[in-house]
């Protein structure tokens, strides 16, 4: 049961951290197209019209693809004064809400994600300038949610650890330590 | 009925622990189910039509700005330029963190950015000097905070794209209240320093001019950095989300070929940044879920006619709303609350004739009290943990009153003055 549980643990990081690397090329992509677009603009005198469109839809991947190893480091922005106020004493029962919340609020999104997904599949949406096709970038959006919620479900029923909170707001280590003097 | 289940599941979700985002956007979700017909399909479309948007984009653009320029060192140069300027006068280099914040807040979008960066240069170099602990990390707690009123800010960004508001003219409207609370910030120190010399030991040492103009021939790098990013958004060469884009092609060649970013350490920024766009993401695909829900009942109309029924003047309403930030900034991180309650004071405060601009200052430094406000004020935690807890968050939080209270007084004084905001998008815009 370790064994399955730490092959479960070891796929889902590996699985996010996949999802996050390709938000951080995501972001490259942002930059690299609106440096391009302005420079074109600028001295070749050709506005870049896939621009506008592009980088929206490089931003929902960036904010999606990034979602589930948030999540599975537990850094999102979360209200801990009445949480940690009564970690001592309710400490399993809270976690259990947590995830339950966790676990209706993103099944329910997943629900619902997929006859939108369907709809553009089936109608080939476009983007309205570049005409870029709409459904392999949506699709980003129920995996994302597909994967948290099975995140969430694995925390729920123990098959990963509980939540440790730390916060992306922490420090970076570059910032020196005090010298004592 | 609809109010029990707004507040009910809210406060019973997020307390929880789990992801506000989540919480926020589980609270829409049954409102659009319980009192919407079921119509929570909305929701997803909501989600995609905010996120697929070009001027949000800027928003993780800015992030990874203050990233490289946290990773480079360059906060270092300014500091070293700005110190021999305030070598004689009573507060001495807490007037350096003030003055450096509102340098890198120029450049940077965050006030944590900002409050890291210049703290983790100003710190270690001032308790050498034997400056009082509480009153280096209370300068940097508070001058942190003008890293989201100076331009660039992600507040601003935010605002501008939740509220269609020109980010343009929002950037600009905050570069005189900002320098305005820099200035009050140091009258403190200077009146607290000349009381109390023992706080912040004055350095008798000769400044000569010569040392002052070497000092800032070092920091040019930031004033082409500041001049590409906010003089291309003043000058209309580019728009925010350009100007971001322009911005972190430049902080990057600036920090590696005079900084020290390395390869790595630009890609630990865009892996770190693109995270923390995630995670501040998360809020506000919850919030905008939760506000689809809100506005298709109509309720901000509806507490419109509500205030305009009560016969309170406008100015009670700002009061009051300025009290409901400070309460919920205890419990509330500031971007989070800002993201959360625009659906309803925006339209609020619009009708009852305030300007647009000034609103998202006003709401920006309200939201600035929040990152300095226990238990959550995230600029507090950051300090606490830069000084290796030396000084606790507890005695942080106190040291950071004064300055508190300075973000009040600026609120009252935009109140009165509305054009110390308002008088520089006027002439550019």
């Amino acid at each position: 049961m370790n064994g399955f549980r730490r092959l479960f643990a070891q796929g889902l990081e590996g699985l996010a951290l996949a999802m996050a690397a390709a938000a951080a090329v995501c972001m490259i992509g942002i930059v690299g197209i609106i440096t391009t677009a302005v420079i074109m603009r600028r001295f070749a005198g050709t506005p870049l019209h896939i621009t506008e469109d592009v980088v929206g839809l490089m931003l929902s991947a960036v904010l999606f693809l990034g979602l589930p190893l948030v999540t599975l480091r537990s850094q999102h922005v979360r209200v801990s004064v009445v949480a940690n106020a009564l970690q001592p004493r309710f400490g399993l029962a809270l976690h259990l809400a947590a995830m339950l919340v966790g676990v209706v609020f993103f099944g329910w999104i997943f629900v619902k994600a997929l006859p939108w997904l369907d709809f553009a599949f089936s109608r080939n949406l476009k983007s309205e300038t570049a005409r870029v096709l709409l459904h392999p970038w949506m699709t980003v959006l129920p995996v994302s949610v597909g994967l948290t919620l099975v995140i969430y479900l694995a925390r729920l029923v123990g098959l990963l650890d509980r939540e440790s909170h730390s916060t992306l707001e922490a420090l970076p280590e570059i910032a020196p330590g005090p010298q004592k003097g | 009925m609809f109010w029990t289940t707004l507040v009910g599941i809210m406060v019973a979700s997020a307390s929880t622990g789990v992801a506000l985002g989540a919480a926020l956007g589980l609270t829409g979700l049954v409102l659009l189910q319980v009192f919407s017909n079921g119509a929570t399909g909305l929701a997803v479309d909501a989600v995609w039509n905010v996120f697929n948007s070009f001027t949000l984009s800027a928003v993780p653009l800015f992030i990874l700005l203050g990233e490289i320029l946290l990773r480079s060192g360059v906060s270092n140069r300014a500091y070293a330029a700005f110190a021999p300027v305030f070598r004689r006068v009573p507060g001495g280099l807490l007037h350096t963190n003030i003055a450096v914040c509102i340098v890198f807040g120029a450049v940077s979008g965050s006030s944590l950015s900002t409050a890291a960066a210049v703290g983790s240069v100003a710190y270690p170099e001032m308790t050498r000097r034997g400056y009082d602990k509480d009153m280096i990390v209370g300068s940097l707690a508070g001058g942190g905070t003008l890293g989201l009123l100076i331009p660039p800010s992600l507040s601003f960004l935010i605002f501008g794209a939740l509220t269609e508001t020109s980010i343009g003219r929002l950037f600009v409207a905050g570069i005189l209240p900002g320098i305005m609370i820099g200035l009050m910030f140091m009258t403190y120190i200077w009146i607290k320093a000349a009381r109390n010399p023992h706080l912040a030991p004055r350095d008798l040492g000769e400044t000569t001019l010569g040392a002052i103009i070497r000092g800032f021939g070092q920091v040019w790098p930031l004033v082409l950095l500041i001049m590409a990013v906010i003089g291309t958004i003043i000058g209309g060469l580019a728009t925010p989300t350009e100007a971001a884009g322009l911005g972190v092609v430049l902080a990057a060649l600036i920090s590696f070929f005079l900084g020290d970013l390395t390869f790595r350490k630009l890609l630990e920024a865009i892996f770190h940044s693109a995270q923390l766009f995630a995670s501040i993401g998360f809020v506000v695909l919850g919030a905008t879920i939760l506000a689809q829900s809100v506005s298709i009942l109509g309720i901000p109309q509806q507490i419109l006619l509500t205030f305009a029924d009560s016969g309170l003047n406008r100015y009670t309403v700002l009061l009051l709303i300025v009290l409901i930030y400070l309460v919920l900034g205890c419990f509330f991180d500031g971007l989070s609350l800002m993201i959360m309650t625009l659906p309803v004071v925006f339209p609020l405060l619009t009708s009852l004739g305030f300007d647009p601009i000034w609103i998202g200052v006003l709401i920006t430094i309200v939201i600035e009290i929040g990152q300095v406000t226990p238990p959550v004020g995230l600029n507090l935690s950051v300090l606490a943990s830069l000084t290796n807890n030396e000084v606790s968050l507890g005695r942080v939080a106190r040291a950071t009153v004064p300055y508190w209270m300075i973000h009040l007084l600026a609120i009252a004084v935009l109140t009165v003055f509305p054009g110390i905001a308002l008088f520089l998008p006027n002439l550019l815009f």
